[in-house]
Formats: C-alpha cells, structure tokens, sequence
C-alpha cells in the first residue's frame, strides 16, 4: 500500500514540476526511480524504448514503471499521479476562462522557462543515452534520427519504425560490431536503409497520383484542394480501412501504407461526410467562432477564414466605389479584380479616382466619411478627429487590417548610399540635413520628394511623429508630387533627389536606387528589396524592417449595404486564395 | 459550436488519436480531427493548446483535459483523457506482460537498443531544433546549458534547478528587454 502512495505521490511531483512538456521530467524521473531503488539505469532506458513503440502522449511509460514496481495496481497509480492532477487543473481553467489565451505574464513566465527547457531535453537526451550507446550501429541510428527530424525527412513515427527494423536486422547478423567496421558491408547497409527510405517516398507520391488519375478523383481533388490529403482523410477513419491487414498497417506506420487497400467507396464516402460535418459547422457556428485570435476580437466579429474566394459568405450584389491609398493599388490589380469576379461575379467593385486630390489615405477617408465611396483602403490607422467626424454624422468607422508593406525610400542613381537612419531621414525632411556630404555621401544638394502634403502624411508620420507638434514643420526645399509614380519620375530625373513610396510599388523601379533604412540613429540598414528583387518580406514579418505600414480596409458601420460590402472585400483579401496573391503582390498578409 | 459533439464521439475521436499519434504528436492529430473536420474553430483549438504548453503536466493529456471540459464537461474532461491514454497503456501493458514471459532473445534487445538510441537521436533533433529558434541572446545559452550541466550531469533535484535559473532567466529578461526599448536598433 505504501508503495502505491508513494508512486503516486511521486508522479504527482514530477508532473507538477514538467514545466516545458512531459519529456524535460525525463532525468529528474530517472532519479527519482532510481534513488527509490525501484529500477536500475538499464531497466528505465529500457521501459523508455519499450514506450516509444505505443501510440499516444510520450509520458506513456509511467504505466509500465508502475507496472514493473506494484503490477496492476501500480500502474493505475503512477498514471493517476502523472495525469490526474495537471488535467484537473486544465479542466478547471478550460471552466474558469472560458475562452481566452492564457495571460500575459503567463505567457511570459513560459517564455523566460524556454531556455531552461532546452537544457532540460538535452540532459534528458544525456540520460538516457548514458550507457546505452555504446555501438557504432547505435551511434548511426543517433545521428540518423536527429538529421531527420532536424531535415523534417521523416515524422518520429517512421523514425522509430525503421529503428525497430534496423534492431531486428541485426540482431540476425553474426557480430555486428565486425560488421559495421567492416566498410563494404557499410555501405550495402547505408544503400539498404536508403532504399527503404526512398520506397516510402516513392510509394506514397505514386498512390497519390494513381488516386488523382482514378475514376474517382473529383471528390478527392476537391478534398487536397481543401486542404486534405486523402492519407489524412483514411487516418482519420481507420475504420474505413477495409479488412484487417490496412488497419494493421495503420496501426504499425501511424498512417501511410494503409491506403493501399483502401476502398474507393470508402474514400468517397468519408469525403462526403468530411464535406457535410464542415458545411453544417459553418452554418452552425454563428459569427463568433470563425474568430481566430482575441487580439483582433473587436473587428473581427465578422471576419470570416475561407479558403477559397468562392466560400466568403454575404457578399452583396452590385457595383460598390473605393478608393484610397495607392499603397494598396496592387490590391486593386487585375489578378485579384479578375479573382473576385470568379467567384462572385454580381460583386463588381470600382475604383474612384479622386481627379483634383492626391489619392492616399486621408482622402480616402474623407470620401467614405463624405459618401462617395462604400469603403475605402488606408495606409495608416484612423485618428481621432476622423472618429470624431464620423460620430457627428452619426456612424462610427472600423478598420480592418488586411496586410503589413512597407515604406521604402530611394534615391537618383547618382546617389551611391547604401542606407540612412531613421534620425537622418528626419533630419532631411525638417531641413536640418541639406546636402548628402553630411551623411556619408557626395557633395549635392538633397531634394526630397513627397507625396505627402504634411508631417501628419501615412509615411512621414512614421518617423517624424516624434517631432514636438509646433515643430512639425517640413523642410522648405520639398518638391510636392501628387502619388508614387509621380515621385518616381521626379526623383529619376532629379539630381540629389530623394523620395518614398510603398515597397510593392517601388521595388520594380530600375530609373531609381533604393536604400536600406536603419533604426534611431543606428547604422545596421534593413534593404528593402531582395537581392533577388522582391520585396524583403522576411524583415516584415520579423519586424526589423523600420518603417513597416499597415493595409486596412475602412468602413462605414451604418448597417447598409456599404458595410456588408466593405467587410466581403476584407474576407475576399484574407481567405487563402487572397492571400496566396497578397503574398505575391509582395504584400505580408495579416494572420490572426 | 461543438457542443453538438456527442459524448461518444467525442470519446471515439480522442480514443482514434490515442491510437494512431506515434511520436507523440497528440496536437497535430487532434487538429486534423477537430479543426479540420470543422468540430472547433481555430481560434479555441490554438488558445487550448496554449494553455496546455504554458501549464506544466504532460501536453497531451493537459489538451484532452481542456478540450474535453469544453465540449461535454466533466465527463467529456474524463473521457477524453482516457479515451488518449487507453490505448498505447493497452499495447504497452500486453507487450510489458509478453516481454516478462518470453525468454530475453537477442532480437528483442536488438529492437530495444535501436529505439534506444533513435530516441537520443529524435531528442537531440528536437532540443537542436528549439535551441536554434529560440537562443537567440547569449544569456540564454547559458540559461540552457546551465540547466543541462545541473540536471543532467549533476543531478540536481529538479525543483530547485527550475526555481534558481527560473528566476535568473525571469529577470535577465525582463533586463534585455528594457534594454532593447531603450535601444531600438
């Protein structure tokens, strides 16, 4: 009985101190049921190699230590010890906060854990490879192993399986410490383990393909287009794996082989159901639970997440204006018009074009607020007075990030500057800075270019919005331009010019050069471009680019038609379709 | 949403994923069966796991616990969790009692040496891949290698190795990290 407890007991323990995941109690497990003279060293790697061959949470093994110690009933105690008290406390978290992610300083506790985590797997790496890799055959396996986790050649399911295959193989041989010193044999062995690597590859693409070509390929088609593998859909259901030998297979490899003796009916039978249950969920689930993350809760009540266009649900029919930044004009190209015309061809949108004004995103604003336009696409977040506004008129706006660009300068080819910070940029535009010997470059005379009427503009607001308020005086010497192709041109063809533009539209632009921008007053520049041309979407998405702008769609929230349009648009921009061609627009989709 | 989920599907779903989740994946296959399959919104699915990988205990069954309760309460809470563990204790057990039967042939403890050290390989693949994504200051490498040297190769009791360098990393965090608004760049 006292055993019992104290198994209990100490699982209790060691879950309660399992910070990082099951595996990093690992060593501390070892101890424990080591200085309790329960096991020897050689019988825990043992019970842990025995776990590994069992489906399920890789915390398994506290049932055979149990077993092995008290039997039966100690067992169910070392189990009741590892699980019982963290899902306890899961559960009552999963009542208590109903929804939410965890907060932040819990999220933060984890993170300052992370390290200590790393060092925890690799003491348990340690453990439990202290004598026991004593073999040459062992160490290939090791090394194998890690390469292909690290490569992602293979899943640790078929990791473990060829591991059982190369043990039993050679436990067949006569010695195999001769044998893997001899190199010959080496090699035909490394050949033998490649080649049944190799066969799983081969094997898997080839049912793939046969079952594409096959009579039967509508359904599937639809299902890997939809995000299923046809692997996926039979591991889903072993059930539907007919007759014993697949379900074999599926038991023995976690999925692949299965599929060969799968039934044709049975695949399309299954899709039919996978379809059905998605669609009655969809419809089912009322607005609320398409939302991805807390974050982005207050707009997005009404985001959708589809994959393809054609799946965005209330889109409304008719012709609706837009407007706005040129920022995001590739948004507006044929690709993605062409797209949403596919998919919803009574949804037809146009493009105002506001003649007089620069097109950027305060007058884009100022239409929507005005009426002339459904909903209108911004470069910067809304401002108080633009609320303020919209209250007198009785509705309130909304924006809706759709994407993350970024702002680039460039400058004549004449100018030959890798990169400014952002402190020298500032300096340019409030007149501080005249002349490009004084950042590093040659005598001349610096132009800047802008298309921004003021210091309050999408982009100079970027860096200047430090500047006191009644200082917030430009330079005198700025050449004002009406949009980005203006600027272009302006600054091609103007010695010691400078100007700005979003990155999507200027990284295509061989008549200019474009500069890397550092942070503050730093020298470490970020380029806009890569070399391969494209825009630098790494340094978006790591948020080391300086000057990295946001893409929203702004409505009107007046429940009219307007607004039903405007939130269709940011479902079309942000299904999976939307974003493959954001992506390839050079945009960074937003993902919430 | 999802609470249309019978409680003997809930059950058989969790007890499918207990069955098929080698390598102890349990948060991939759930998502295929759960997400996928439209039972739960990605947005619920992703706070869950959260919570299970910020609390401590065994991710796989922290996530059956809280998914569970979701659905079905605390019946679907219990149910869940067995339905994950039942199986693989099953298959261990049997193999525990044929292994405790049969006479010890060389095979065997073939087999068992191979998975041996194909699990040092996969946890090695696993710490290499973590350590890399995530040691990005020199401090935590210390951090990391410290704990190693401590737990693995000292042996010292867990709780006090996780309390001293929790705190050491807890507060040279927080350190970098004014540090880092101080100095942009």
């Amino acid at each position: 009985m006292n055993t019992l407890v104290d198994l209990f007991l100490t699982f209790a323990y060691l879950a309660l101190v399992s910070v990082g995941g099951g595996v990093t109690i690992l060593p501390e497990m070892e101890r424990q049921v080591v200085s309790h003279q329960w096991l020897t060293h050689q019988d825990f790697v043992e019970i842990f190699a025995l776990s590994q061959l069992a489906p399920g949470p890789n915390m398994l093994l506290v049932f055979l230590i149990g077993y092995r110690i008290a039997s039966f009933p100690g067992a169910i105690a070392a189990g009741l010890g590892m699980f019982t008290p963290t899902s306890c406390l899961l559960a009552g978290l999963a009542h208590f906060t109903k929804e939410g992610h965890p907060p932040k300083w819990v999220a933060q506790f984890h993170t300052a854990l992370i390290p200590i985590t790393v060092g925890l797997l690799a003491a348990a790496a340690w453990t439990i490879g202290q004598g026991m890799i004593d073999e040459f055959y062992q160490i290939i396996i090791c090394g194998g192993a890690a390469l292909a986790i690290i490569k992602n050649w293979a899943n640790p399911a078929l990791v473990i399986v060829l591991a059982v295959m190369i043990g039993v193989g050679q436990a067949f041989l006569p010695d195999t410490a001769q044998i893997f010193a001899d190199i010959p044999t080496l090699i035909i062995l490394t050949l033998l383990f490649s080649l049944v690597i190799a066969l799983f590859v081969v094997l898997s693409k080839k049912i793939r393909n046969a079952l594409l070509q096959d009579a039967f390929a509508p359904p599937l088609k639809q299902a890997m287009e939809g995000g299923f593998s046809p692997l996926m859909i039979v591991r889903d259901r072993p059930t539907a794996a007919k007759g014993t030998i697949p379900l074999l297979l599926l038991l023995l490899t976690g999925q692949s082989l299965a599929l060969l003796w799968t039934s044709r009916a049975a695949i399309t039978r299954i899709w039919a159901e996978t379809t059905t249950a998605i669609a009655q969920s969809l419809q089912a689930e009322s607005n609320g639970c398409r939302v991805p993350s807390t974050a982005a809760k207050d707009y997005l009540t009404y985001l959708q997440v589809c994959n393809a266009m054609q799946d965005v649900l209330n889109v409304p029919k008719g012709q609706f204006f837009y407007g706005g930044t040129m920022g995001a004009a590739a948004l507006r190209s044929n690709s993605f018009l062409k797209e949403i015309r596919l998919a919803h061809p009574d949804f037809q949108l146009r493009y105002l074009d506001p003649m007089s004004i620069p097109p950027d995103s305060t007058t884009g604003i100022r239409m929507l607020l005005n009426g002339e336009l459904s909903f209108s696409e911004s470069q910067r977040p809304l401002r108080a007075i633009e609320y303020q506004q919209a209250q007198e008129w009785g509705f309130t706006l909304k924006q809706i990030p759709v994407a993350k660009t970024g702002a680039a300068f460039y400058t004549h080819p004449g100018i030959n500057l890798l990169g400014l910070s952002l402190e020298q940029l500032k300096g340019i535009y409030t007149g501080k800075i005249t002349n490009w010997s004084e950042v590093g470059g040659p005598d001349i005379a610096i132009v800047p270019v802008s298309q921004d009427i003021d210091a309050n503009g999408s982009t100079l607001s970027l860096f200047l919005q430090d500047v006191p308020r009644n200082k917030q005086k430009l330079a005198g010497n700025i050449q004002h331009v009406r949009d980005t192709t203006a600027a272009v041109r302006k600054v091609a063809t103007t010695p010691g010019a400078i100007g700005f533009g979003t990155q999507v539209l200027v990284v295509h632009q061989h008549s200019i050069r474009l500069i890397g921008l550092a942070k503050g007053s730093s020298r470490q520049f970020i380029q806009p471009m890569t070399t391969e041309g494209q825009v630098n979407r790494a340094a978006l998405a790591n948020g080391s680019y300086p000057l990295i702008q946001q893409i929203f769609v702004v409505l009107r929230q007046d429940g009219t038609l307007d607004e039903v349009a405007g939130v269709a648009y940011a479902n079309l921009l942000l299904s999976n379709k939307g974003k493959t061609l954001m992506e390839k627009a050079g945009y960074l989709p937003m993902t919430f | 949403m999802g609470k249309n989920l019978k409680l003997l599907q809930l059950t058989r779903i969790f007890t499918q994923v207990g069955a098929k989740s080698f390598g102890g994946q349990v948060p991939v296959h759930l998502w295929d069966s759960l997400v996928t399959r439209g039972w739960l919104c990605q947005r619920i699915y992703l706070e869950a796991v959260n919570w299970s990988q910020c609390i401590p205990g065994c991710n796989g069954t922290n996530l059956s616990a809280y998914l569970g309760w979701h659905f079905k309460g605390a019946w679907g809470a219990i149910l869940a969790t067995l339905g994950l563990l039942l199986p693989g204790m099953g298959v261990l057990l049997c193999i525990a009692t044929l292994m405790a039967k049969i006479p010890q042939t060389p095979a065997i403890q073939g087999v068992l040496s191979a998975v041996a050290a194909a699990t040092v390989g996969l946890l090695l693949g696993m710490t290499w891949k973590i350590a890399r994504s995530t040691l990005g200051h020199p401090i935590k490498v210390f951090v990391a290698a410290a704990a190693f040297l401590l737990i693995g190769v000292l042996r010292v009791p867990i709780l006090l190795a996780i309390v001293s360098l929790g705190i050491v990393s807890w507060s040279l965090s927080q350190k970098f990290k004014q540090w880092d608004d101080e100095h942009p760049g």
